[in-house]
């Protein structure tokens, strides 16, 4: 008969006094200990040392009411940008939703729908933190019912990698830019400044004003 | 007669911003993980941090959980990179009070303190004392009964390895024990 390798069963031991063997491992164990009186007692030492250190670890207590108070403040914070973010949103979807009757409609379903994959395809290119706040950055691009994307005045512009979620949302917010394409290489949008032409002037004032949020903007340039 | 609702179903909800499951969430689970951090930080305020720090993770990235592991293993991973950065931005921190309320002072008679700090607290000073990866793998799977791929994955180490590191926690402990007089057979 096969000589059961006693080594490995005794590294065992501890998940098969917890009880957190596979079935396959657990009868491994069991027939070893029926056999073997001296890895019986390594197990008997095991359960003692598992009682011990767990009632060890028992003593430690538990952390004062300032972690859960921390947290929770923590998560308040947060919500109260989510629902900025979620604001900055709905009035998105509220122009969208206010163009999207009539013979315009099917067009803008489409169109928001393309929308909407895009949000998917960039939050997922661009990482966790604008998982979090690409809607608010993005639903406003294409087919927001602002015209179609490619009327308007445009810019590419780039954004610091260690900009925060919020500096972005707040670039974006004060200066009414909507992305309608991207990430491209390099890391660039497409923005729409501006759902007309502008003059010459303003793009450059509006191109100025990007380009002034140094350390989060790193890169703004107007766009055909 | 209420059904409680399965961590999985809690992630869920907080995933789509429910605060009273993220409150459940907490209440279920910090305790353990307070204890976890502990061990590896040595210091409670600092582990108070930790823990919070952790569930705020959970409570950003519970969109992204994917079941693959159970909730908990993946909270634990969450706590323990907390921890190890945490461990990483204060490497040479001199012990002071509030590190040195978790680890119990033997003296210099092993016997006196059998007699007057108990078992418990000479077992708390052996674990301290181990390496701070036998110290997380003695309670990961002692306290917190983790299977050894649950181990695996919340540390990042081959099953294998696994099953070798507690094997060799293990005997530190015993060895550390059994130099401080007191007797696992003895109750």
């Amino acid at each position: 008969m096969a000589q059961v390798p006693t080594d490995d069963i005794e590294e065992l031991l501890p998940w098969y006094a917890t009880g957190r063997l596979t079935p396959e491992e657990h009868a491994r164990v069991q027939a070893a200990l029926e056999r073997d009186p001296e890895l019986a007692l390594r197990h008997d030492l095991v359960r003692r040392e598992l009682a011990e250190a767990a009632a060890a670890t028992e003593a430690l207590g538990s952390p004062s009411t300032r972690a859960k108070d921390r947290l929770f403040e923590q998560i308040a914070a947060d919500g109260t940008r989510s629902a900025s973010a979620r604001s900055f949103l709905g009035r998105a979807f509220g122009r969208l939703a206010s163009g999207s009757t009539g013979e315009a409609a099917r067009p803008l379903r489409l169109a928001f729908a393309f929308a909407a994959l895009l949000i998917i395809l960039q939050a997922v290119t661009i990482g966790v933190m604008l998982v979090r706040l690409g809607p608010s950055l993005f639903t406003t691009a294409t087919g927001s019912g602002d015209g179609d994307s490619s009327t308007g005045t445009f810019a590419l512009i780039g954004f610091a990698p260690d900009a925060t979620a919020a500096q972005i949302t707040g670039v974006m917010e004060s200066s009414q830019a909507r992305v309608v394409d991207g990430p491209r290489a390099g890391g660039f949008y497409r923005v729409r400044l501006s759902n007309s032409k502008l003059s010459k002037e303003d793009e450059d004032r509006a191109l100025g004003d990007l380009r002034g949020k140094t350390g989060i903007v790193i890169f703004a340039e107007p766009s055909r | 007669m209420s059904m409680q609702a399965s961590d999985e179903t809690l992630i869920a909800r907080i995933a789509a911003g429910d605060r009273v499951a993220m409150e459940a969430f907490y209440g279920r689970h910090h305790v353990r993980v307070f204890r976890f951090v502990v061990r590896l930080v040595a210091r409670r305020d600092v582990a108070e941090d930790v823990l919070s720090e952790a569930f705020l993770e959970v409570w950003r990235l519970a969109g992204r959980f994917e079941g693959r592991s159970s909730a908990t293993t993946w909270l634990m991973a969450i706590a323990r990179n907390k921890a190890l950065t945490e461990m990483r931005r204060r490497p040479m921190e001199p012990l002071d009070e509030a590190r040195a309320e978790t680890i119990p002072d033997l003296g210099d008679d092993p016997e006196q303190a059998l007699q007057t700090k108990g078992r418990d607290r000479i077992l708390r000073h052996c674990l301290s004392a181990l390496s701070p990866e036998h110290r997380e793998i003695i309670d990961l799977v002692y306290y917190h009964e983790k299977s050894v791929r649950e181990v695996s994955e919340i540390v990042g180490i081959p099953e294998n390895t696994v099953k070798t590191r507690m094997f060799y926690a293990r005997k530190h402990l015993n060895a550390l024990v059994t130099s401080a007089g007191l007797d696992l057979g003895e109750r």
